[in-house]
């Protein structure tokens, strides 16, 4: 697979939340652009750096010693480190953005799309270029449909016809499941 | 029984703020993997809030979270490599996804609370509680999935994927609907468990 077909199929046919269900939970809890945003780019930037740090610490640790099915520990490991480096750099340099986002990095260092990534990347052989797309496409396609989700519930808390029991999460699977319908038709991209 | 009672109607609340959502729809693509799914979650929370019981000692506000993560994910790690040993019919398909149990919000949330607050006596109902709530949310939409997609009733062997505890065709194959399984399998998971949820709300009469 070249870089570009990588690229598509983590933003359009092979969107891990709509395929794998990954994380929808952020999904439903972020509800300003603003913040959903600033949350998207920190997961971006984790899942980038832990990506390459993970496929390193794989190649050159566990499989010289054997100790492949300590991945996952290893995984959550590393995800949770370069958390605490973001959050570091971002309080040094950005100290303003940390005083208003901050507050969501503990929801940056346990989400499951990062883990997932990294678990991905090494349980499915990819080459080191194959991993650098993976790693900016599935968070892109996460934060993407996090984008058009908290656009949604805006408009949604706007109307009033929803039926009683369909409000709140009903309403939300409800889109997600539309959304997957109509993302499904560019999977052949 | 108080611990058990508790657990399990904060399992609502938890599941109405969205947390755990990503284990209960991947748990939910047959019968047999919600039972698997509830089995590990199971396991998984009394294992590690019982080791991390121990150890509560040495929490400190800077270490807590990193002590939680490294138990939790060992824990999740060992029960997905048992599973496969020992039970790989009944993993197939989610064999990759049970360690993520391990760094569920769901999860995560009930292990602060139950490691910090309550007594060892009380961790064992309390996970099961738990369990036994998500269970009467991933069972029904597992059930379902395997119904409307399937036209089965079935249970997969624990030991064998590729046969059957029990299996009973219920529908026959030309009103099968293929929006419940296989890779488009998440709209169908996606409509089925917004319409349980919906039902669950009706019938309690409050929203999620």
């Amino acid at each position: 697979m070249n870089f570009m077909s990588v690229l598509l199929m983590g933003l359009v046919g092979g969107n891990i939340v709509l395929t794998q269900f990954i994380d929808i939970t952020l999904l439903r809890n972020l509800r300003k652009l603003d913040v959903a945003f600033v949350v998207g780019i920190m997961i971006i930037g984790v899942t980038f750096l832990s990506s390459l740090i993970h496929y390193g610490v794989y190649q050159w640790l566990l499989i010289p010693l054997n100790l492949t099915f300590l991945s996952f520990l290893f995984a959550v490991l590393v995800v949770a480190g370069v958390s605490q480096v973001e959050a570091w750099v971002m309080k040094r340099f950005l100290p303003k953005v940390f005083d208003q986002y901050g507050f969501y990095l503990p929801l940056v260092s346990t989400n499951v799309v990062i883990t997932y990534v990294l678990m991905t990347a090494v349980s499915t052989s990819l080459n080191f270029i194959e991993v650098i797309a993976t790693s900016l496409a599935v968070p892109l396609g996460f934060v993407m449909i996090n984008l058009l989700m908290v656009i949604y519930q805006e408009r949604l808390e706007k109307t009033s016809r929803i039926p009683k029991p369909f409000q709140g999460l009903s309403i939300t699977l409800l889109m997600l499941a539309f959304i997957a319908m109509a993302l499904l038709g560019l999977g052949g991209l | 029984m108080h611990s058990f009672k508790q657990a399990f109607q904060q399992q609502h609340l938890v599941l109405s703020l969205g947390l755990g959502l990503f284990i209960v729809l991947s748990g939910s693509v047959s019968l047999t993997s919600a039972w698997m799914m509830s089995l590990a979650l199971f396991l998984n929370l009394w294992l590690s809030t019982s080791i991390l019981y121990l150890l509560r000692n040495q929490f400190q506000e800077d270490n807590k979270w990193l002590l939680i993560m490294i138990v939790m994910a060992s824990v999740g790690t060992l029960i997905q490599m048992l599973a496969i040993a020992f039970v790989p019919g009944w993993v197939q398909g989610i064999e990759t996804l049970l360690p993520f149990i391990a760094i569920s919000g769901l999860v995560l949330a009930r292990v602060e609370t139950v490691v910090m607050t309550e007594r060892y006596g009380d961790i064992f109902w309390n996970t099961f509680g738990s369990v036994v709530g998500f269970a009467s949310l991933v069972l029904p939409i597992g059930f379902l999935a395997d119904l409307l997609g399937l036209g089965t009733i079935q249970f997969i062997n624990p030991t064998t994927a590729s046969s059957f505890l029990w299996r009973i065709e219920v529908i026959a194959e030309s009103y099968r609907m293929p929006i419940f399984q296989g890779s488009v399998g998440a709209i169908g998971l996606y409509i089925l468990a917004s319409l349980w949820i919906a039902f669950v709300q009706r019938l309690r009469g409050t929203k999620a």
